[in-house]
């Protein structure tokens, strides 16, 4: 009897032990995987080679996430190309080959579209660091804050982007009847019937977020992938520029110029005239292989041209040879300009197939973030239109004689009026066939002296027309599907 | 153990060790080596000059896989059974188990590998993950600066574990009326020991009434018959880190941020709303004894609700994710089982039994979240939908061809139509299930002296199937064609008697003319897929016990077997509904008759 007792005292005894030590067994945290709660975790999360370029991610929980394709869209929708059947039609986004063309409806209702991806899939995150990481372990009140405004500026730029594809351009009679786009301003799978914001609360949501992020940022540039003070204030700059608030804008602008230097990470020009006269490793241009154009052209995120780096790859127009720089805005470069080396009308892969027209070859991605050019083209028009012309010129010629041997460059522009045709054609130079003309011609479209929007384009025969209502997408059909009391543009 | 009257311990472990190891080696000749390279060379500067290489341009790439999982159980059991006063008969158990699923991986990669000397070369990872190499031979997609992505190493650990309480309990009275229930709570290490997310019970309860047993029941027909009813409410989880009140996430560096601290991606997102997986059944069954048990057997009929079904749903990206693991409707399940044995000879020399089991099952999803409006193309691919059987399928109304030969269909409100977008959502017509409602199987077994000869009868019953008809109208051929082809409409007329498509050589002019899924899809060609098959046949002969004695064995038999023999459809189209894509309506790979022979023989 004694010895039955004693296994038994054992046995319950093993069990209970089992019961208390069981919390400890299961408390081992699961390797790989883990609840995001410090404030390291949260600047982690900025961290993350998806967030500096325009792509949709098909994010899918499980943490797999599949590539669909870049937001393109704006490079076809430019005024400044033309194309050609054979070549737009092996384009295998018919999205793309459709926004070429100006259709209304260029996404199939089965689409998952790029441009709205695109800018909306990078939201979740930066929305999870403005809800946590003020509360988050192990950070001080200022890295916690700097963090927060980086998420706060970062998400502002992606409804700007997203507003100026499809919310109505910027008038500010209308703009507060205007549709724009959703503003997402929480980390919630659940959040259903979202709603189109107007014009005016998008802007102001905008203009909010990054005035309050820009105290809170590290003062001077420290990574061309993070986001520091002068690269919230380019964007503040940039949205008063895309309204029309020239002085505002300038402002900004100005004050970006200024914190540009003594930072860790040295901002300036490429000189053309030595990249784009030698082959590696000096420069980036093989004499003998013309069609690679700018070949050498640094990764964007090594530029030292980017000052925080927003990047859209048209890599499909490129390497499918399908867009063709209009021979209206070809004309515009002097033969010195060797910005003019990057278009050629011959096929990328080695050069033997001759083109309908020049594409541009090189390079394949564009800043549409913070970048030194659009800085100082941003800053000489708002200059122009102050009728500050002398300063329009100087901050020019800063550009162009990195562009051109030094002979060419000065500007000859006499009046206030040639000097802002001068800033305009300068983006057309500096921005052929990247898509930045898209923003321009959004923005030029209401300016009743300045609007330079090429309404007509072609592909082969046909002849494709450019009316006021194409300046905005159609909100993607499967967004509809999701959100019934959304309404779409006309 | 014994520990006591009728009290017994018992204790069980278990202990499992696995590994994996490979290597894959390709030569510094193969392509993969030689075209990667191309992209990390530059070409000479001058005519005669070396070229430089970023990767080492002698031997091949070497992989290496190691896998080892170790994985074990432990369970503590204690069970108690003991009758009182001979009336009362009592038994319960409880228990813990503890399981541990231990793996890791490791992958090794290394570029410039010589087999024989089993050296390799250095990269420069850094450099050319970043910066990447300009003016290559050959461009990537980018066109600029060739960047190597591949990971050199790969290293990954997972570490699982259980945690599980367990019980159950039975007490009869007079071995007439019996009451059980049972309970089972289960916790892993994954996110969380919340009690709200984990620690849920799963249960059930449930009474038993043995009528052959009372003293007013007197049969001499039926020798046992006793009555069954159950009812259990069982829970299933949401998988863990796969959505709760967490944003979960995993460290991924990225050289690109060198220097910026852990980069982290999101792997699962918040999901507050997600809830358990609930499944409530209730089985009502009888088991019955006749004719001194030559006939027994059971039935029983169940209802099993579901509600809050776990799964993944596409939701709209504007929220930054489009799927998510989200609890999508609730499910019906209704049906019946049957089983019955029976002895139908039983001679000295001569033996024949029968088993037979027959199940019968309807489902109906009676709820169903939906983001996005149906429409009828998802009703033709077989979307699962509200108010329908978790597998349903649809038909167009077809009514045959025109004059040019091009497939003509109704929609709902008997209109004539020609295109796809000429249907709205009720156009489709409902054909029913793909799954079986009734399916099971017959097994005889006939002995006569050394002789026996056993044979399995399954089948399946009233689902349907599309037919296997030709889907080859238009554009180049590059598949071999069903003989259907050949009805296809060909001349003027052709289509008083037949309602087969013609070829349109063209494919823009066929998407824009007509619909060939009109006939494809049409209900007139979905049929039965009911099928009977004689799936095995044996046939045995034991050698006499006297002679396999004098051999020093015990048993010594000759076999042979046919499995697959015979096989009945109603179909008469010559399709094997077991091999057969009966939502798409493709014939896959059948498993022909085939034979065997053998000798069984026991020492």
């Amino acid at each position: 009897m004694r010895i039955i007792n004693k296994s038994i005292i054992a046995v319950v005894g093993g069990l209970l032990f089992g019961l208390s030590s069981c919390q400890k067994f299961l408390d081992v945290k699961p390797k790989g995987l883990d609840i995001i709660q410090t404030t390291d975790q949260y600047n982690g999360l900025l961290n993350n080679g998806n967030l500096f370029s325009y792509l949709n991610v098909r994010n899918q929980p499980g943490g797999v996430t599949l590539l669909l394709g870049s937001a393109e869209m704006p490079v076809y929708m430019g005024d400044d190309v033309f194309s050609s059947a054979g070549f737009l039609n092996a384009v295998p986004t018919i999205a793309w080959q459709n926004g070429f063309k100006w259709m209304a409806d260029p996404y199939q209702p089965t689409d998952e579209s790029n441009e709205w991806g695109a800018f909306y899939n990078q939201l979740y995150g930066y929305n999870m660091i403005v809800e946590g990481v003020m509360t988050s372990e192990g950070g001080t009140d200022a890295r916690k804050k700097e963090i927060l405004a980086e998420a706060r500026a970062c998400r502002a730029f992606n409804h700007f982007l997203a507003l100026n594809l499809f919310g109505q351009p910027y008038n500010a009679a209308s703009a507060s009847t205007d549709p724009g786009v959703p503003i997402v301003q929480k980390a919630d799978v659940n959040a259903r019937d979202f709603q189109r914001a107007s014009v005016q609360q998008c802007y102001d949501f905008i203009i909010t977020e990054l005035k309050a992020a820009i105290p809170d940022l590290a003062a001077k540039p420290f990574s061309r992938v993070r986001m520091s003070r002068p690269a919230a204030e380019y964007m503040l700059g940039m949205v008063h520029f895309q309204m029309r608030n020239y002085p505002a804008a300038l402002t900004e602008l100005n004050n970006c110029r200024n914190g540009l230097t003594g930072g860790a990470i040295p901002i300036s020009l490429y000189n053309y005239n030595t990249t784009m006269t030698a082959a590696a490793p000096t420069g980036w241009y093989t004499a003998s292989q013309p069609w690679r154009g700018a070949s050498g052209y640094p990764l964007m995120y090594n530029s030292t041209e980017t000052i925080f780096l927003r990047q859209l790859s048209y890599n499909s127009t490129v390497n499918r040879n399908c867009l063709f720089v209009k021979p209206a805005i070809l004309s515009l470069f002097t033969a010195a300009d060797l910005r003019r080396r990057m278009f050629l009308d011959k096929n990328v892969a080695n050069g033997t197939v001759t083109l309908p027209g020049a594409i541009r070859n090189s390079p394949t991605n564009v800043n549409l973030g913070p970048n030194l050019p659009n800085l100082l083209l941003m800053i000489a028009e708002c200059k122009a239109r102050g009728n500050d012309l002398a300063g329009a010129k100087t901050d020019l010629e800063e550009l162009r004689k990195n562009r051109m041997p030094l002979a060419n460059a000065t500007v000859t522009a006499a009046t206030q009026d040639a000097m802002i045709r001068f800033c305009l054609d300068e983006r057309h130079r500096e921005f052929a066939s990247t898509g930045m003309r898209w923003f321009d011609m959004r923005r030029l479209w209401f300016d009743a002296a300045y609007n330079n929007v090429d309404k007509t384009k072609t592909m082969d025969n046909e002849t494709f027309t450019l009316t006021a209502a194409r300046l905005t997408l159609r909100i993607p059909p499967m967004i509809l599907q999701y959100n019934p009391g959304m309404i779409d543009n006309p | 153990m014994k520990l006591w009257k009728g009290l017994n311990y018992e204790g069980r472990a278990q202990y499992q060790r696995g590994s994996l190891e490979g290597y894959d080696y390709y030569d510094q000749n193969s392509y993969r080596v030689r075209n990667e390279r191309v992209f990390f060379t530059q070409a000479p500067a001058a005519a005669g000059a070396a070229p430089v290489y970023f990767l080492p341009n002698t031997g091949g790439h070497y992989l290496t896989q190691n896998q080892t999982q170790l994985a074990w159980t432990i369970r503590n059991q204690l069970s108690y059974e003991n009758t009182f006063a001979k009336k009362h008969q009592l038994s319960a158990l409880a228990g813990t188990e503890v399981r541990s699923n231990f793996s890791k991986t490791l992958g090794t990669f290394k570029r410039g590998y010589d087999f024989q000397t089993q050296s390799f070369g250095y990269v420069d990872e850094l450099m050319l993950g970043t910066t990447g190499v300009s003016n290559p031979v050959n461009f990537l997609p980018s066109r600029t600066i060739n960047v190597l992505t591949v990971n050199q190493h790969t290293y990954g650990e997972t570490d699982r574990r259980f945690f599980s309480l367990y019980g159950n309990m039975a007490y009869t009275y007079d071995r007439r009326y019996t009451l059980n229930s049972s309970v089972r709570m289960d916790q892993s290490n994954l996110f969380g020991s919340d009690p709200s997310i984990q620690y849920k019970p799963i249960w059930s309860i449930g009474g038993a009434w043995n009528i052959s047993r009372e003293n007013f029941f007197k049969s001499d027909l039926v020798n046992n018959l006793k009555l069954r009813l159950t009812y259990g409410l069982a829970g299933n989880a949401p998988i863990p880190g796969q959505g709760g009140p967490y944003d979960i996430v995993g460290a991924r560096n990225n050289a690109i941020f060198a220097g910026l601290g852990t980069g982290y991606v999101l792997f699962t997102p918040r999901n507050d709303l997600l809830t358990w997986e609930r499944t409530a059944t209730t089985n009502i069954g009888v088991d019955f004894g006749l004719f001194d048990n030559r006939l027994s057997g059971s039935i029983d009929a169940y209802d099993k609700q579901t509600s809050n079904l776990l799964g993944f749903v596409p939701i709209d990206p504007t929220t930054g994710f489009s799927y998510a693991y989200d609890n999508l409707g609730s499910l019906s399940n209704r049906g019946l089982e049957i089983m019955l044995n029976s002895v139908n000879i039983k001679s000295k020399d001569f033996q024949w039994r029968t088993t037979l089991t027959l199940s019968y099952n309807r489902n109906k999803i009676t709820e169903l979240k939906r983001n996005i409006v149906l429409t009828q193309s998802n009703k033709i691919n077989g979307t699962q939908m509200e108010g329908y059987s978790a597998y349903p399928i649809f038909g167009y109304n077809y009514i045959g061809l025109d004059p040019n030969g091009n497939p003509l269909a109704l929609n709902a409100t008997k209109d004539t139509v020609r295109l796809a977008s000429q249907l709205k959502v009720d156009d489709p017509m409902y054909a029913g299930t793909t799954q079986p409602l009734w399916y099971g199987g017959i097994t005889n077994q006939v002995s006569y002296k050394n002789f026996s000869l056993s044979f399995l009868i399954v089948y399946n019953l009233g689902h349907m199937m599309r037919r296997d008809v030709n889907r080859f109208y238009t554009g180049r051929l590059i598949n071999n064609l069903p003989t259907y082809f050949n009805d296809r409409w060909k001349v003027a007329g052709d289509e008083t008697k037949t309602d087969v498509p013609k070829y349109i050589a063209n494919t823009a002019t066929n998407t824009s003319s007509r619909n060939t899924a009109f006939y494809t899809s049409a209900f007139r060609n979905i049929e039965s897929a009911s099928y009977l098959r004689l799936r095995d046949l044996t046939l045995n002969y034991a050698l006499p016990s006297d002679m396999v004695k004098k051999l020093t064995m015990s048993e010594l038999s000759v076999y042979g077997q046919v499995n697959n023999v015979l096989l009945w459809t109603k179909n008469k189209n010559g399709i094997d509904p077991e091999y057969f894509d009966v939502q798409n309506g493709l014939r896959t790979e059948r498993m022909p008759a085939f034979y065997t022979f053998g000798i069984r023989a026991s020492f």
